[in-house]
C-alpha cells in the first residue's frame, strides 16, 4: 500500500507541473477574456468568464448566486460564470431593444438546477455594466415560504408587510445601485407622509427614501412601494434605465404560503404589499427598461411541480399578467458546455480523480449526471 | 517500534500469520453460499483486461465465478477501501446516508486543501499539498494501522496482556474503527463530515488523535514485551 | 334471443353409450330382440283398450305384470334426406323419439357422460328452436316476400343510409318459454344520432352538450337517448323523438342581446326551418370567462392587453403583416390554454411573440 501511494504521489506531482505548462493552451478552450457581458456573443457560448471580487461584492452580496455555487466559487478562488445560450440570447435582445416601446418581459424557464439563477446573475452583471438601475429580487419564495414577521400594513389596511425582508431587500438594492443612483440624481415626485414626523418631501433624493426604509423597518415595505413607483416614473421620463430581474417569479401566484393568521387561515401571496409592488413593476405600462424573470418549480409547493413549462408554473392569472412575454428555455449542458465545465473543474483542481479526466471518465460523468448542471456539480463535489 | 519490526521479521511468525489468514478463509466457508472453489468476480475493467491479456483467463474458463455484489461497480470514482469504510460508517442499513456523510467529508477535505493550495504562493509549496481526497484517505488509513495488538492470556491464575502480531484485515478494521470513533466524538454543532475531514487530514500528516491512539497501543505492546512468550505453550 | 339451447352433441357418440337404459325406451344403439321383432313386423299397431283376458294366463301365484309393447323411436325410421320442417313445423316441447340427434344434457359428476335424450327433463325444460331451421325460415320468407316492397336501389351503401336516415332506433324483442309473452325490457327504445347531422352552430352545440351531459360520446360524435319511462314501446319511441325535438330547439335559444344582433343572420341561415324561433336565456348573459369551457381569445384579457400594447408601440402600426401576426399569436395563446402546453407550443408562442414585438428583425 505504501509503495503504491508513493509512486502515485510522484505521478500526481508530475501531472501538476506538466499541467501548469499546458495551462495557457487549455485556457482559450473553456475560458474567455471578454469580461464585459455586453460583448458576449454566440462565439463565447460555453466559455467561462470571471467576475472580479469587487463586482461580486457589489452585485451578489445580498443574494443572487445559488448558495452552493457561491461556496464553490469561494473554494475555487474566484467567481466564474459560464456564458450560456439563454444569457446570450437575452443580451442580444436587450442590446437591440427599442427603449421607447413598452418594456418587454422575458421569462426564463426550465427544470430545477438547470442554471436559471446563474443566467440571471449573468444578466445582472450585464445590467450593471450597461448602466441599468437594477431591481433585483434574489429569490421570491423567501418572502412567502420563510417569512420571519408579517404585520398588517401601515399603508394599506387590508394588506400585509414583511418588515425584515423589506429592509433586507432595500439594503440589497442600495448596495447594487448606490453609485448609479447618486449619478442619476433621482428625486421623489410626490410627498410621502409616513407619520406625523416622518415625511419624505417632494424633490428629496431617492436615497433619502431608502435610508428611511433602512432605519424604520415599519415603513420599509411602504418605502419599497414608493421607490418602485418612483423608478417607474423616472424610467418613463428617461432619467434612468431600469432592469427588473426577479428569480422565482411564479411564487407571486402560488396558491399556498407558510404565513398563517391567528384564525389559522393562510395569508396568500396576493395579500402582501410587496407582491402588488413587484407585479405593478412587471406590467408593461412603462418604458425605458426591461423585465427578466425566472420561473422555477421549486418556487411552488412540492405538489405543484409537475411541469417546468410557463403556463403550468404561472397559472392562468400569472400567464395573463405577463402575456405577451418571450419565454426562454434554459436547458441541460450541451456537449460543448459539458466539456468546458469539466475542463474548468479540472483546471481549478476540483475534480481530482485522474481517471475522471479521461474521455471514458467524462462519458461516465455525462451519463450519470444526464448533463444536468446541478447533478454534475453534486456528482463531482466529493471526488 | 523496534519490537514490532523484530516481530515482523521473524519467519515463524509470518508463517503463522499467513496460516491464520488461510484458516480464516476456510472457516468462512461453511457460511458461504458458494463452494470453496468458486472464484471471486473481477469487476474492475482494467483488472479484467490485464487478466485476459496475461492468459490467466484461459485457465479459468470453466471455473465458476461468484455473482458480482451490488456495491461492485466500474465507476471512475469507485474505491474499494472507501466502500469498506462507508459500510463501517453505516448504521441500521442506512447506506445512502453513510455514503453521503463520507462523500461530504471528502468534499470538505478538498475544500480545506484547496484553501491551503490557493493560499500557497510558490509552485513548490503547492505541489506538496495533496488534494485528492482518496489518496489522503488511503495514506491516513495506512498511518493509522497498528502493527501489534494486545490480547489477554491467562497464565498461572493471572491474566496478562500479551502483544501479538496483527493481521492485515484486523489492522485495517482497527484503523477505520478508530477514525470513525474519533470523528463521532465532537460537539453537537459540528457535523460528522467536518470532523471526519479534519481527522483524515491530521492522520495524513501523521498527527492527530487516531495516530496517537495507534502509538499508545504500540507503546503498551512494547511495555508488555516481557509477556510475549506467553503466546506459546 | 333470450334463451339458448345448451346441447352437447358428441361427434363420436358410440363411445358415450349409457350402460343402463333409464326408461322403457330402448337406447338407440343396443336394441333388444323384442324391438327388433316389432320392427320386422311392420304392421299397423292396434291400441289394445281391453286386453283379451283369455290371453292372460291366470297363475296361482302372483299376477304377472306384462309391459305394454313399446314401439321403437320414430327417429330410427327417418330417412337422411327427409323434409325436417314438415316433421317439426311449429314450436313444440322437445320429444326424443322425433329428433334424430344423439343429444346429451344435464349435470353429472365431472368426467361422466350427461344423460341421453330419452326421458331427459333437462331437454324438455328449455325452449328449442327446432322449428326455426334455416330451410324453414327460408321457406317462410319466400312465402312472405310477395307482401314486401322492394329495397330502394339508391340506398346501396351505409354512408347513404346514414345520410338519408341519420336517426337510428334500437329496440329489443325477447322470446320466452314462460307463460307470458311479455318482457318489460322490450319497451326500451334507444335513439342514436350523429351530432354533426344536426348542423348546430357553436353556441347551440355547446348548449346541447350541457343539456345532454354524458349522453354524448365525443369520440364517435354520437348522441344516445334512451327512453324507458313509458310502459309501451310506441310511447317510448314518441317520447324519444319529443326529447330530441326539445333538445334541438332549446339549444338554438340565444342570449337576449346576442339574439338581437344576430337575429337576421340566424334567420337567413335557418330560413327553411319554420319551427325555429330565437328565445332568450337570462343566465347566458352572465357567463364570464371563468365559466367558459374553452378559452376564446376574442374578448379575453390577452386581447385587451395586446390592444393596449399595440396602441403604445411606436412604428408598429405601419407594419403590414400585423393582422397575420396577431392571428398567429392568438392561435398560439388559445392552444396554450385549451390543449395544455408542451415544448413545441412554448416555442411556437415564443416565435409569434417575437414577431409581434419586433424582435426578429
Amino acid at each position: 500500500m505504501i509503495r503504491y501511494s508513493r509512486t502515485y504521489d510522484f505521478f500526481r506531482v508530475w501531472r501538476r507541473f506538466s499541467f501548469n505548462s499546458t495551462e495557457s493552451i487549455t485556457n482559450h478552450t473553456f475560458r474567455t477574456n471578454e469580461c464585459s457581458p455586453i460583448n458576449h456573443k454566440i462565439d463565447h457560448n460555453g466559455r467561462f468568464y470571471s467576475i472580479s471580487e469587487s463586482v461580486k461584492k457589489q452585485l451578489f452580496a445580498g443574494g443572487g448566486l445559488p448558495k452552493e455555487y457561491q461556496s464553490l466559487s469561494e473554494t475555487l478562488n474566484g467567481l466564474c460564470i459560464m456564458v450560456r445560450k439563454p444569457a446570450i440570447e437575452l443580451i442580444h435582445y436587450l442590446n437591440k431593444t427599442n427603449f421607447d416601446a413598452p418594456v418587454l418581459r422575458y421569462v426564463l424557464y426550465g427544470r430545477t438546477g438547470v442554471g436559471k439563477s446563474l443566467s440571471l446573475a449573468h444578466i445582472i452583471h450585464y445590467g450593471s455594466c450597461a448602466g441599468f438601475v437594477l431591481v433585483h429580487v434574489p429569490w421570491v419564495p423567501k418572502w412567502f415560504q420563510y417569512v420571519k414577521v408579517a404585520t398588517p400594513s401601515s399603508v394599506q389596511s387590508n394588506k400585509y408587510d414583511q418588515p425584515i425582508e423589506a429592509v433586507e431587500w432595500l439594503k440589497h438594492f442600495s448596495t447594487q445601485n448606490g453609485p448609479l443612483l447618486e449619478k442619476c440624481e433621482l428625486k421623489a415626485t410626490t410627498t410621502y407622509t409616513w407619520s406625523k414626523r416622518e415625511v419624505t418631501a417632494e424633490g428629496s433624493p431617492l436615497s433619502e427614501l431608502i435610508d428611511l426604509g433602512l432605519n424604520r423597518a415599519k415603513y420599509a415595505t411602504g418605502c419599497i412601494v414608493a421607490l418602485l413607483d418612483e423608478l417607474k416614473k423616472a424610467a418613463t421620463n428617461k432619467q434612468c434605465r431600469v432592469l427588473v430581474v426577479i428569480d422565482g417569479f411564479n411564487s407571486f401566484f402560488s396558491p399556498v404560503s407558510k404565513v398563517i393568521r391567528e384564525d389559522k387561515s393562510m395569508v396568500l401571496a396576493s395579500e402582501f404589499l410587496l407582491t402588488d409592488a413587484f407585479l405593478s413593476l412587471t406590467r408593461n405600462d412603462w418604458n425605458n427598461g426591461a423585465v427578466v424573470v425566472s420561473i422555477d418549480p421549486l418556487a411552488y409547493p412540492p405538489e405543484l411541480r409537475e411541469s417546468p413549462l410557463p403556463r403550468y408554473q404561472l397559472g392562468k392569472t400569472g400567464f395573463e399578467h405577463l402575456d405577451p412575454f418571450v419565454p426562454i428555455e434554459v436547458q441541460n449542458y450541451s456537449d460543448k458546455e459539458f466539456r468546458s465545465q469539466i475542463d474548468y473543474y479540472i483546471e481549478r483542481n476540483w475534480l481530482q480523480q485522474p481517471k475522471a479526466h479521461t474521455d471514458n471518465g467524462r462519458a461516465e460523468l455525462s451519463f450519470t449526471s444526464g448533463n444536468h448542471p446541478y447533478s454534475l456539480m453534486r456528482l463531482v463535489a466529493p471526488y | 517500534m523496534s519490537l514490532s519490526v523484530l516481530l515482523r521479521t521473524l519467519p515463524t511468525l509470518n508463517a503463522i500469520n499467513s496460516q491464520m489468514s488461510s484458516l480464516s478463509l476456510l472457516s468462512r466457508q461453511p457460511y458461504s453460499m458458494y463452494k470453496p472453489f468458486v472464484k471471486e468476480p473481477i469487476y474492475n475493467i482494467d483488472k479484467l483486461d490485464k487478466f485476459i491479456e496475461s492468459g490467466e483467463a484461459k485457465k479459468c474458463e470453466f471455473v465458476p465465478v461468484k455473482a458480482a455484489r451490488n456495491d461492485h461497480n466500474v465507476s471512475v470514482f469507485h474505491d474499494e477501501l472507501t466502500n469498506k469504510f462507508i459500510n463501517m460508517v453505516m448504521e441500521k442499513g442506512h447506506k445512502e446516508l453513510a455514503r453521503n456523510l463520507v462523500e461530504a467529508g471528502y468534499m470538505k477535505i478538498k475544500q480545506l486543501q484547496l484553501a491551503k493550495y490557493y493560499k500557497a504562493t510558490t509552485d513548490i509549496e503547492r505541489a506538496e499539498i495533496e488534494l485528492n481526497p482518496i489518496t489522503i484517505f488511503h495514506k491516513a488509513l495506512d498511518n493509522c494501522k497498528p502493527i501489534l495488538q494486545l490480547t489477554p492470556i491467562k497464565r498461572g491464575g493471572s491474566t496478562y496482556q500479551v502483544p501479538i502480531p496483527i493481521t492485515e484485515n484486523r489492522a485495517r478494521f482497527l484503523a477505520m474503527k478508530w477514525i470513525i470513533l474519533e470523528s463521532r466524538e465532537k460537539d453537537r454543532k459540528i457535523h460528522f463530515p467536518e470532523k471526519f475531514a479534519l481527522e483524515l487530514i491530521d492522520a495524513y500528516n501523521n498527527t492527530g488523535k487516531v495516530v496517537k491512539r495507534k502509538q499508545d497501543l504500540h507503546k503498551q505492546c512494547e511495555n508488555n514485551r516481557a509477556y510475549a512468550h506467553y503466546r506459546w505453550g | 334471443m333470450s334463451a339458448i339451447v345448451n346441447l352437447r352433441v358428441f361427434r363420436n357418440f358410440q363411445q358415450f353409450v349409457s350402460i343402463r337404459p333409464i326408461s322403457n325406451y330402448p337406447t338407440s344403439f343396443s336394441k333388444n330382440a323384442e324391438i327388433q321383432k316389432v320392427e320386422e313386423e311392420e304392421e299397423f299397431r292396434s291400441l289394445d283398450l281391453s286386453p283379451n283376458k283369455s290371453l292372460n294366463v291366470r297363475s296361482f301365484g302372483r299376477k304377472l305384470y306384462k309391459r305394454a309393447v313399446v314401439p321403437p323411436p320414430r327417429s330410427h325410421k327417418m330417412p337422411v334426406d327427409q323434409d325436417w320442417p314438415s316433421v317439426w313445423p311449429v314450436p313444440r316441447t322437445f320429444h326424443p323419439a322425433s329428433v334424430p340427434l344423439p343429444l346429451n344434457q344435464g349435470w353429472v359428476n365431472p368426467g361422466a357422460t350427461p344423460p341421453g335424450k330419452f326421458a331427459n327433463a333437462e331437454l324438455m325444460k328449455i325452449p328449442n328452436f327446432l322449428h326455426l331451421t334455416p330451410p324453414a325460415i327460408e321457406r317462410q320468407c319466400k312465402a312472405l316476400k310477395k307482401f314486401c316492397t322492394e329495397w330502394p336501389k339508391e340506398l346501396n351503401t351505409t354512408e347513404k343510409i346514414d345520410h338519408h336516415f341519420p336517426i337510428k332506433i334500437i329496440t329489443s324483442d325477447y322470446l320466452h318459454s314462460s307463460p307470458s309473452l311479455r318482457d318489460a325490457r322490450a319497451r326500451i327504445v334507444t335513439l342514436q344520432l350523429k351530432l354533426s347531422t344536426l348542423k348546430l352552430d357553436s353556441h347551440a352545440k355547446d348548449k346541447l352538450l350541457r343539456l345532454v351531459k354524458e349522453r354524448y360520446n365525443p369520440e364517435t360524435d354520437m348522441l344516445t337517448i334512451v327512453s324507458e319511462r313509458c310502459p309501451l314501446r310506441k310511447q317510448n319511441l314518441d317520447y324519444a323523438m319529443y326529447l330530441l325535438n326539445v333538445l334541438v330547439s332549446e339549444s338554438r335559444v340565444r342570449p337576449n342581446n346576442f339574439a338581437k344582433q344576430q337575429l337576421h343572420i340566424v334567420c337567413v341561415l335557418c330560413a327553411n326551418r319554420a319551427e325555429f324561433i330565437p328565445k332568450t336565456e337570462p343566465w347566458e348573459n352572465e357567463k364570464c370567462e371563468a365559466d367558459m369551457e374553452k378559452y376564446v381569445w376574442e374578448g379575453s384579457q390577452s386581447q385587451r392587453t395586446l390592444e393596449q400594447l399595440l396602441k403604445r408601440m411606436p412604428d408598429r402600426e405601419k407594419a403590414q403583416d400585423l393582422p397575420e401576426v396577431i392571428e398567429q399569436y392568438s392561435r398560439n395563446v388559445t392552444h396554450f390554454h385549451n390543449e395544455g402546453e408542451d415544448a413545441e407550443k412554448v416555442n411556437a408562442y415564443k416565435e409569434s411573440v417575437k414577431k409581434l414585438l419586433g424582435l426578429n428583425a
